[in-house]
């Protein structure tokens, strides 16, 4: 155990700092990328089971579902950083790689969300002159998202924790930071400690925020 | 609040309770001695074979390459890694004002005194030349840091990136990037317990070697393992990131010998 060399000498808590904004900004992009995707996923499988509408659209979904979900993060990182994303900023790349990744679960899951919807909600939106898009946004959507909030908050930890690979593609996240405090002093424990000190309590803030939220959002569900 | 806090301290002293009972003080010495009998190796930097402005890239890094004092700067950096006042003072690039685009170069740090990190920035005798590159290119410099077996694949896909980090030039390398012109001659070293001081692969017969992944030391002990003077002995070869790692691993007991080029390994027994 040594704190001065891992901390203190040559300013080394300044990488901490900024190796925690790297593994933030990467964690918090690629769930926002996540969600619109898998948001987009989740209404076409959806809207193509109900409706028998977007039949390629589905397909596409499918293979997108099969393909992401099926490969490891790890591999799909290393294609997108070394063959298809060759010209983007290292950071977007993990963005983009995560946030692919992360959307094709977070599709599954919200789906499982819609579809636990009672099927005459849509039938009742109908009967009240609503279109479909209507029903979808306003009365399907909603509900199915707040179902799968808890699992949504499940994916989101874990794609917090899954970004401590990007420090092969020269990223600097907070487990890349304390591999080069190693690579200086040649004693692992402290450095790595530090780091999942680190991702402990940005795991558990997250959680705490997250039970907040999802108790604001059970609230209005009583009075409907 | 009060949670969150004392859920932390709780796992921090869990950590710690359990680092005491791992701790144990590792007074083995290491050093580092070269291999005797095989090729001297170069390093050159690297660019893309498509890469669109190669030649006038090349034309730059060969320039700084025959007009910088080489061995200066090796022992500039060797002194700011083994945290050393240098003897020698270097003249630094300005690319502040550059405006012909940036240069983005990739490389791997652990690998001293060509690249290590000093306050959360990469330098080394590597990095100094690429300063001096992008200076005559009119260039900024993009410093990624990334892990050494995917360098050559970067550098080969992506339009005038290099790579320069102490890559050795050899003939598979060459299918996909072209290299500078040497800059520095280097040989294979094994470290090993200071009562052994190997110089042989043979000797390393049945052990766990050690090595930094796609480097030439990993394909020279690949090579004796599979079809050379280590075949069939139960020699093991176990690859990590950086040379940084395996030293590590090896104080640890993980790995018996590290095959790594001669300045990095006497960086590290230097870290004893």
């Amino acid at each position: 155990m040594n704190w001065y060399n891992t901390l203190i000498k040559d300013d080394r808590w300044k990488m901490y700092v900024n190796g925690i904004e790297e593994t933030i900004i990467i964690s918090l992009g690629a769930i926002a990328f996540g969600i619109l995707l898998g948001v987009i996923v989740a209404l076409i499988k959806y809207v193509n089971k109900k409706y028998d509408r977007f039949k390629i659209g589905a397909k596409v979904c499918d293979l997108y579902l099969t393909v992401f979900r099926g490969t490891p993060v790890y591999v799909q990182l290393l294609i997108m950083y070394l063959v298809v994303l060759v010209a983007f900023p290292t950071r977007t790349t993990a963005i983009v790689t995560f946030g692919i990744n992360s959307g094709a679960y977070v599709a599954e899951i919200i789906r499982g969300g819609l579809e636990s919807v009672d099927d005459g909600q849509l039938e009742a939106g109908a009967s009240l002159g609503l279109t479909r898009t209507q029903v979808m946004l306003f009365i399907i959507l909603p509900q199915g998202f707040r179902r799968a909030l808890p699992a949504l908050f499940n994916e989101f930890i874990a794609l917090i924790k899954e970004t401590s690979i990007v420090g092969t593609i020269g990223v600097v996240d907070i487990t890349k930071v304390a591999e080069r405090i190693i690579a200086r002093t040649y004693e692992p424990f402290t450095p790595y400690l530090v780091t999942a000190i680190i991702y402990l309590v940005i795991v558990i803030v997250l959680t705490q925020l997250l039970k907040l939220l999802e108790k604001k959002l059970a609230k209005g569900d009583k009075n409907g | 609040m009060k949670k969150i806090i004392s859920m932390t301290l709780a796992a921090v002293a869990a950590f710690t309770a359990l680092s005491m009972a791992a701790c144990q003080k590792d007074e083995t010495k290491y050093v580092a001695t070269a291999i005797s009998g095989i090729e001297v190796e170069e390093y050159g930097f690297a660019v893309g074979k498509n890469s669109t402005n190669k030649t006038a890239i090349l034309a730059a890094m060969n320039e700084v390459i025959s007009t910088s004092d080489l061995s200066s700067i090796v022992a500039y950096y060797t002194s700011v890694a083994g945290d050393e006042t240098p003897s020698v003072t270097l003249d630094f690039a300005n690319l502040d004002d550059n405006t012909g685009g940036t240069l983005n170069v990739y490389t791997c740090s652990g690998f001293e005194p060509y690249e290590f990190v000093v306050s959360d920035e990469v330098v080394g005798v590597d990095i100094y030349l690429m300063e001096l590159v992008a200076e005559k290119l009119n260039m900024k410099l993009n410093v990624t840091d990334m892990d050494f077996d995917g360098i050559c694949g970067k550098v080969a896909s992506e339009d005038n990136a290099v790579g320069a980090a102490g890559i050795t030039i050899n003939d598979d390398r060459k299918q996909t990037i072209d290299f500078s012109n040497p800059y520095y001659n280097s040989v294979q070293y094994i470290i090993s317990k200071e009562s052994e001081a190997f110089s042989s692969l043979e000797s390393l017969a049945g052990k766990k070697i050690g090595v930094q992944k796609g480097t030439t030391g990993a394909l020279l002990v690949e090579d004796a393992i599979t079809k050379g003077v280590l075949k069939d002995t139960g020699a093991e070869l176990v690859e990590y990131d950086t040379g940084a790692v395996a030293y590590v691993a090896m104080k640890a007991g993980k790995i018996d010998y590290i095959v790594i080029d001669e300045l990095p390994a006497q960086a590290l027994v230097k870290g004893n």
